[in-house]
Protein backbone atom coordinates (compact mmCIF):
# COMPACT_ATOMS: atom_id res chain seq x y z
CA UNK A 1 0.00 0.00 0.00
CA UNK A 2 1.65 3.43 -1.24
CA UNK A 3 1.59 6.58 1.17
CA UNK A 4 -0.94 8.08 -1.25
CA UNK A 5 -2.94 4.92 0.10
CA UNK A 6 -1.66 5.45 3.37
CA UNK A 7 -2.67 9.01 3.80
CA UNK A 8 -6.08 8.07 2.27
CA UNK A 9 -7.10 5.73 4.99
CA UNK A 10 -5.65 6.97 7.79
CA UNK A 11 -8.89 8.35 9.02
CA UNK A 12 -10.00 4.68 9.32
CA UNK A 13 -7.23 3.25 10.42
CA UNK A 14 -7.32 5.85 13.00
CA UNK A 15 -11.34 5.40 13.40
CA UNK A 16 -10.32 2.13 14.47
CA UNK A 17 -7.90 2.99 17.32
CA UNK A 18 -9.96 5.56 18.25
CA UNK A 19 -13.01 3.04 18.79
CA UNK A 20 -10.63 0.39 20.01
CA UNK A 21 -9.56 2.82 22.64
CA UNK A 22 -13.36 3.90 23.52
CA UNK A 23 -14.00 0.94 23.46
CA UNK A 24 -11.61 -0.23 25.91
CA UNK A 25 -12.33 2.78 28.36
CA UNK A 26 -16.06 1.58 28.02
CA UNK A 27 -14.95 -1.67 29.42
CA UNK A 28 -12.87 0.25 32.10
CA UNK A 29 -16.20 2.03 33.29
CA UNK A 30 -18.23 -1.05 32.80
CA UNK A 31 -21.26 1.49 31.65
CA UNK A 32 -20.61 -0.06 27.53
CA UNK A 33 -20.26 4.10 26.55
CA UNK A 34 -18.38 6.80 26.74
CA UNK A 35 -18.33 11.22 26.51
CA UNK A 36 -15.99 13.23 25.41
CA UNK A 37 -13.09 10.48 24.08
CA UNK A 38 -9.61 11.57 23.23
CA UNK A 39 -6.75 9.93 22.08
CA UNK A 40 -3.04 10.98 21.17
CA UNK A 41 -1.08 8.36 19.13
CA UNK A 42 3.21 9.52 18.69
CA UNK A 43 5.42 8.62 16.24
CA UNK A 44 8.20 5.10 16.91
CA UNK A 45 12.01 6.93 18.07
CA UNK A 46 13.31 8.89 17.65
CA UNK A 47 10.40 10.96 17.08
CA UNK A 48 8.50 9.52 19.89
CA UNK A 49 7.67 13.27 21.78
CA UNK A 50 5.73 14.00 18.36
CA UNK A 51 2.03 13.72 17.95
CA UNK A 52 1.65 11.13 15.20
CA UNK A 53 -2.78 11.11 15.71
CA UNK A 54 -5.04 13.40 17.50
CA UNK A 55 -8.73 11.61 18.07
CA UNK A 56 -11.58 12.97 19.17
CA UNK A 57 -15.28 12.06 20.08
CA UNK A 58 -17.96 13.91 21.69
CA UNK A 59 -19.73 10.39 22.48
CA UNK A 60 -19.37 6.63 22.03
CA UNK A 61 -22.66 4.27 23.10
CA UNK A 62 -23.19 0.48 21.99
CA UNK A 63 -26.25 -0.25 19.74
CA UNK A 64 -28.33 -3.62 19.95
CA UNK A 65 -26.98 -6.75 18.57
CA UNK A 66 -23.46 -7.47 17.08
CA UNK A 67 -20.51 -5.49 18.58
CA UNK A 68 -21.89 -2.15 16.86
CA UNK A 69 -21.11 1.13 18.12
CA UNK A 70 -22.27 4.58 17.57
CA UNK A 71 -19.73 7.63 17.28
CA UNK A 72 -21.15 11.26 17.46
CA UNK A 73 -18.41 14.39 15.95
CA UNK A 74 -15.55 12.42 15.20
CA UNK A 75 -12.59 13.93 14.53
CA UNK A 76 -9.22 12.42 14.03
CA UNK A 77 -5.96 14.41 12.81
CA UNK A 78 -2.40 13.13 11.26
CA UNK A 79 0.35 15.24 11.89
CA UNK A 80 3.75 15.26 9.85
CA UNK A 81 7.28 14.51 11.98
CA UNK A 82 7.67 18.18 11.11
CA UNK A 83 4.39 19.07 13.15
CA UNK A 84 2.57 19.96 10.44
CA UNK A 85 -1.18 18.97 10.11
CA UNK A 86 -1.55 16.65 7.29
CA UNK A 87 -4.91 15.30 7.22
CA UNK A 88 -8.34 15.97 9.13
CA UNK A 89 -11.08 14.07 8.97
CA UNK A 90 -14.90 14.76 10.69
CA UNK A 91 -17.95 13.23 10.37
CA UNK A 92 -20.52 14.21 13.12
CA UNK A 93 -22.02 10.42 13.08
CA UNK A 94 -20.91 6.86 12.33
CA UNK A 95 -21.37 3.40 12.94
CA UNK A 96 -18.28 1.30 13.80
CA UNK A 97 -18.21 -2.30 13.64
CA UNK A 98 -14.91 -3.21 15.10
CA UNK A 99 -15.09 -6.97 14.74
CA UNK A 100 -15.79 -6.59 10.88
CA UNK A 101 -13.77 -3.66 10.77
CA UNK A 102 -16.58 -1.95 8.92
CA UNK A 103 -17.21 1.89 9.48
CA UNK A 104 -20.31 3.78 7.86
CA UNK A 105 -22.70 6.76 8.19
CA UNK A 106 -25.40 8.16 5.90
CA UNK A 107 -24.09 11.79 6.87
CA UNK A 108 -21.40 13.83 6.11
CA UNK A 109 -17.56 12.81 5.54
CA UNK A 110 -14.95 15.90 5.62
CA UNK A 111 -11.45 14.93 4.67
CA UNK A 112 -8.55 16.86 4.19
CA UNK A 113 -5.89 15.15 2.99
CA UNK A 114 -2.06 16.50 2.46
CA UNK A 115 -2.01 19.04 4.17
CA UNK A 116 -5.09 20.55 2.32
CA UNK A 117 -4.11 19.47 -1.03
CA UNK A 118 -6.86 17.08 -1.10
CA UNK A 119 -10.14 18.15 0.12
CA UNK A 120 -13.07 15.36 -0.33
CA UNK A 121 -16.57 15.78 0.98
CA UNK A 122 -19.67 13.76 0.59
CA UNK A 123 -22.72 12.17 1.94
CA UNK A 124 -23.33 8.75 3.23
CA UNK A 125 -20.16 6.56 3.28
CA UNK A 126 -18.72 2.92 3.78
CA UNK A 127 -15.30 1.64 5.21
CA UNK A 128 -13.44 -1.95 4.72
CA UNK A 129 -11.19 -2.19 6.23
CA UNK A 130 -10.40 -5.66 4.80
CA UNK A 131 -11.01 -4.84 1.37
CA UNK A 132 -8.58 -0.96 1.73
CA UNK A 133 -11.97 0.73 0.43
CA UNK A 134 -13.79 3.91 1.00
CA UNK A 135 -17.06 4.23 -0.88
CA UNK A 136 -18.75 7.94 -0.57
CA UNK A 137 -22.50 7.30 -1.97
CA UNK A 138 -23.53 10.36 -2.79
CA UNK A 139 -22.97 14.15 -3.61
CA UNK A 140 -19.25 13.99 -3.75
CA UNK A 141 -16.85 16.94 -3.96
CA UNK A 142 -13.17 16.99 -4.08
CA UNK A 143 -11.04 20.02 -4.81
CA UNK A 144 -7.52 19.24 -5.64
CA UNK A 145 -5.19 21.50 -5.72
CA UNK A 146 -2.60 20.89 -8.62
CA UNK A 147 0.92 21.92 -8.38
CA UNK A 148 1.54 23.88 -12.22
CA UNK A 149 3.87 25.91 -14.08
CA UNK A 150 2.32 28.64 -15.88
CA UNK A 151 4.14 30.34 -19.54
CA UNK A 152 4.24 33.45 -18.88
CA UNK A 153 5.95 35.59 -21.88
CA UNK A 154 8.77 37.51 -20.50
CA UNK B 1 -9.99 27.36 -58.74
CA UNK B 2 -12.52 27.23 -55.95
CA UNK B 3 -11.17 23.72 -54.91
CA UNK B 4 -7.91 25.24 -54.53
CA UNK B 5 -9.08 27.70 -51.95
CA UNK B 6 -10.01 25.58 -50.28
CA UNK B 7 -7.48 22.89 -49.82
CA UNK B 8 -5.87 26.06 -48.98
CA UNK B 9 -7.84 27.05 -45.97
CA UNK B 10 -8.04 23.86 -44.79
CA UNK B 11 -3.99 23.41 -45.00
CA UNK B 12 -4.12 27.25 -43.19
CA UNK B 13 -6.29 26.32 -40.67
CA UNK B 14 -4.62 23.43 -39.71
CA UNK B 15 -1.05 24.83 -39.73
CA UNK B 16 -2.22 27.24 -37.24
CA UNK B 17 -4.01 24.29 -35.14
CA UNK B 18 -1.26 22.77 -35.11
CA UNK B 19 1.46 25.43 -34.89
CA UNK B 20 4.33 25.20 -31.91
CA UNK B 21 6.44 28.63 -31.08
CA UNK B 22 9.51 26.65 -31.54
CA UNK B 23 11.55 30.33 -30.63
CA UNK B 24 11.29 32.67 -28.26
CA UNK B 25 10.22 30.00 -25.37
CA UNK B 26 8.49 32.51 -22.64
CA UNK B 27 9.29 31.65 -18.61
CA UNK B 28 7.50 29.84 -17.01
CA UNK B 29 6.26 30.29 -12.69
CA UNK B 30 5.06 27.88 -10.32
CA UNK B 31 1.16 28.34 -9.84
CA UNK B 32 -1.65 26.36 -7.88
CA UNK B 33 -4.56 25.51 -10.09
CA UNK B 34 -7.79 24.46 -8.52
CA UNK B 35 -9.24 20.61 -10.18
CA UNK B 36 -12.89 20.52 -8.80
CA UNK B 37 -15.02 16.99 -8.89
CA UNK B 38 -17.85 16.79 -8.52
CA UNK B 39 -19.48 13.33 -8.87
CA UNK B 40 -22.75 11.01 -7.81
CA UNK B 41 -20.45 8.54 -6.36
CA UNK B 42 -17.01 7.40 -4.79
CA UNK B 43 -15.22 5.06 -4.32
CA UNK B 44 -11.46 4.47 -2.94
CA UNK B 45 -9.27 1.78 -4.04
CA UNK B 46 -6.30 1.66 -1.43
CA UNK B 47 -4.48 -1.79 -3.38
CA UNK B 48 -4.22 0.35 -6.53
CA UNK B 49 -4.16 3.73 -4.87
CA UNK B 50 -7.18 4.96 -7.49
CA UNK B 51 -10.07 7.49 -6.76
CA UNK B 52 -12.86 6.77 -9.31
CA UNK B 53 -15.49 8.81 -9.67
CA UNK B 54 -18.83 7.63 -10.83
CA UNK B 55 -21.95 9.07 -12.21
CA UNK B 56 -22.47 12.48 -13.80
CA UNK B 57 -18.60 13.55 -13.16
CA UNK B 58 -18.08 17.60 -13.86
CA UNK B 59 -14.85 18.64 -13.90
CA UNK B 60 -13.29 22.00 -13.46
CA UNK B 61 -10.32 22.99 -13.76
CA UNK B 62 -8.45 26.44 -13.52
CA UNK B 63 -12.27 27.64 -13.64
CA UNK B 64 -11.89 27.89 -17.81
CA UNK B 65 -11.61 24.23 -18.56
CA UNK B 66 -14.86 21.95 -18.31
CA UNK B 67 -14.89 18.41 -18.60
CA UNK B 68 -18.32 15.69 -17.90
CA UNK B 69 -18.27 12.23 -18.09
CA UNK B 70 -19.48 9.12 -16.61
CA UNK B 71 -16.45 8.00 -15.03
CA UNK B 72 -13.35 9.52 -13.79
CA UNK B 73 -10.33 7.57 -12.37
CA UNK B 74 -7.35 9.36 -10.72
CA UNK B 75 -4.03 8.00 -9.92
CA UNK B 76 -2.44 9.42 -6.77
CA UNK B 77 1.16 9.16 -7.10
CA UNK B 78 3.09 7.25 -4.57
CA UNK B 79 5.22 10.13 -2.94
CA UNK B 80 2.41 12.94 -2.79
CA UNK B 81 1.64 15.83 -5.04
CA UNK B 82 0.06 15.94 -8.42
CA UNK B 83 -1.91 13.14 -9.20
CA UNK B 84 0.00 11.70 -12.38
CA UNK B 85 -2.76 9.90 -14.38
CA UNK B 86 -6.59 10.93 -14.48
CA UNK B 87 -8.80 9.10 -17.27
CA UNK B 88 -12.13 10.31 -18.10
CA UNK B 89 -14.60 7.69 -19.53
CA UNK B 90 -18.20 7.29 -21.27
CA UNK B 91 -19.41 10.38 -22.80
CA UNK B 92 -16.34 12.90 -22.24
CA UNK B 93 -16.90 15.93 -23.54
CA UNK B 94 -14.63 18.55 -22.94
CA UNK B 95 -14.99 22.85 -23.18
CA UNK B 96 -11.80 24.89 -23.21
CA UNK B 97 -12.11 28.53 -22.70
CA UNK B 98 -9.18 30.15 -24.33
CA UNK B 99 -8.21 33.74 -23.47
CA UNK B 100 -9.00 35.38 -27.10
CA UNK B 101 -12.68 34.32 -25.51
CA UNK B 102 -13.55 31.80 -27.85
CA UNK B 103 -14.33 27.81 -26.48
CA UNK B 104 -12.76 24.91 -28.13
CA UNK B 105 -15.25 21.59 -27.72
CA UNK B 106 -14.03 17.79 -27.74
CA UNK B 107 -16.13 14.70 -27.83
CA UNK B 108 -14.37 11.39 -26.82
CA UNK B 109 -15.34 8.45 -25.71
CA UNK B 110 -12.37 8.49 -23.44
CA UNK B 111 -9.65 11.22 -22.38
CA UNK B 112 -5.86 10.69 -20.11
CA UNK B 113 -4.76 13.45 -18.37
CA UNK B 114 -0.87 12.76 -18.15
CA UNK B 115 1.20 15.27 -16.06
CA UNK B 116 4.99 14.82 -15.57
CA UNK B 117 7.61 17.50 -14.25
CA UNK B 118 10.31 17.32 -16.31
CA UNK B 119 13.77 18.67 -15.67
CA UNK B 120 14.87 22.27 -15.61
CA UNK B 121 15.79 24.01 -19.02
CA UNK B 122 18.76 26.56 -19.37
CA UNK B 123 18.68 29.29 -22.38
CA UNK B 124 21.83 30.68 -23.44
CA UNK B 125 21.79 34.12 -24.84
CA UNK B 126 25.06 35.75 -25.34
CA UNK B 127 27.06 33.03 -23.28
CA UNK B 128 24.88 33.84 -20.83
CA UNK B 129 22.18 31.35 -18.73
CA UNK B 130 19.75 33.87 -18.75
CA UNK B 131 16.58 32.07 -18.56
CA UNK B 132 16.46 28.84 -16.27
CA UNK B 133 12.90 27.28 -15.61
CA UNK B 134 11.28 23.94 -15.00
CA UNK B 135 8.18 22.71 -16.94
CA UNK B 136 5.68 20.72 -16.71
CA UNK B 137 4.25 18.68 -19.51
CA UNK B 138 0.47 18.09 -19.36
CA UNK B 139 -1.53 16.37 -21.87
CA UNK B 140 -4.77 15.27 -22.19
CA UNK B 141 -5.19 12.58 -24.77
CA UNK B 142 -8.57 12.01 -26.61
CA UNK B 143 -9.30 8.62 -28.15
CA UNK B 144 -12.23 6.89 -29.17
CA UNK B 145 -12.38 4.79 -32.10
CA UNK B 146 -15.98 4.98 -33.00
CA UNK B 147 -17.01 8.02 -32.75
CA UNK B 148 -13.47 9.49 -32.90
CA UNK B 149 -12.64 12.13 -31.20
CA UNK B 150 -14.19 15.65 -32.22
CA UNK B 151 -13.03 18.88 -32.67
CA UNK B 152 -14.69 22.11 -33.00
CA UNK B 153 -14.65 25.85 -32.50
CA UNK B 154 -17.37 28.12 -31.37
CA UNK B 155 -17.29 31.76 -31.99
CA UNK B 156 -20.00 32.76 -33.78
CA UNK B 157 -18.73 32.25 -36.74
CA UNK B 158 -17.40 28.37 -36.99
CA UNK B 159 -18.73 25.85 -39.56
CA UNK B 160 -16.35 23.24 -39.60
CA UNK B 161 -15.25 20.73 -37.47
CA UNK B 162 -12.04 18.02 -37.39
CA UNK B 163 -12.33 14.41 -36.74
CA UNK B 164 -8.68 13.05 -35.40
CA UNK B 165 -7.63 10.20 -33.30
CA UNK B 166 -5.34 10.51 -31.33
CA UNK B 167 -6.07 13.87 -30.12
CA UNK B 168 -3.38 15.57 -27.86
CA UNK B 169 -4.48 18.71 -26.09
CA UNK B 170 -0.69 19.73 -24.35
CA UNK B 171 -2.52 21.84 -21.48
CA UNK B 172 0.47 24.30 -21.19
CA UNK B 173 0.93 25.61 -24.17
CA UNK B 174 -2.76 25.13 -25.02
CA UNK B 175 -2.12 23.57 -28.51
CA UNK B 176 -3.82 21.03 -30.35
CA UNK B 177 -1.51 17.72 -32.01
CA UNK B 178 -2.66 15.46 -34.33
CA UNK B 179 0.04 12.32 -34.80
CA UNK B 180 -2.26 10.38 -35.99
CA UNK B 181 -5.65 10.32 -38.16
CA UNK B 182 -7.23 13.29 -39.00
CA UNK B 183 -10.45 14.04 -40.68
CA UNK B 184 -11.20 17.89 -41.72
CA UNK B 185 -15.02 18.57 -42.09
CA UNK B 186 -15.69 21.97 -43.74
CA UNK B 187 -19.37 22.68 -44.04
CA UNK B 188 -19.40 25.41 -47.14
CA UNK B 189 -21.10 28.56 -46.53
CA UNK B 190 -21.81 30.93 -49.22
CA UNK B 191 -20.37 34.16 -48.93
CA UNK B 192 -19.65 36.34 -51.75
CA UNK B 193 -16.61 38.11 -51.16
CA UNK B 194 -15.10 35.57 -48.38
CA UNK B 195 -12.88 33.03 -49.07
CA UNK B 196 -9.99 32.83 -46.85
CA UNK B 197 -11.82 32.61 -43.43
CA UNK B 198 -10.81 29.69 -41.59
CA UNK B 199 -13.36 27.33 -41.37
CA UNK B 200 -12.83 26.11 -38.13
CA UNK B 201 -12.54 29.78 -36.42
CA UNK B 202 -9.58 29.01 -34.72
Amino acid sequence: MTSGAKKLFFAAVALSLLLFAAQARAQLLDMGSGTNLSSVMYFEPPHEQQVEVRLSGAEMSPLPGVALYDVKKLKIEEYGKDGKLEAVAQTPECIYAPLDGVASSPGHLDLSLDGGKIHLQGEGFLWQRNDQSLIVSNQVHTVIKMGTWKLTTP
Amino acid sequence: MKTRTLVLVLFLSLSCVLAWAQTNAPAAKPVEQDLDISSDSFYFDGITNQMVYLGHVFVTYDVKDKLTCERLTVDLPADRGNPTNIVAETNVVVELLESNGKTDHVTANKAVYFYQRLNPVTNMVNNLTNVIYAVTNETVTFTGGDPMPKLWSSNGSSSGYMLADPLIFHVIERKFETPGHVEMHYRQISSPGKTNNSPFGL
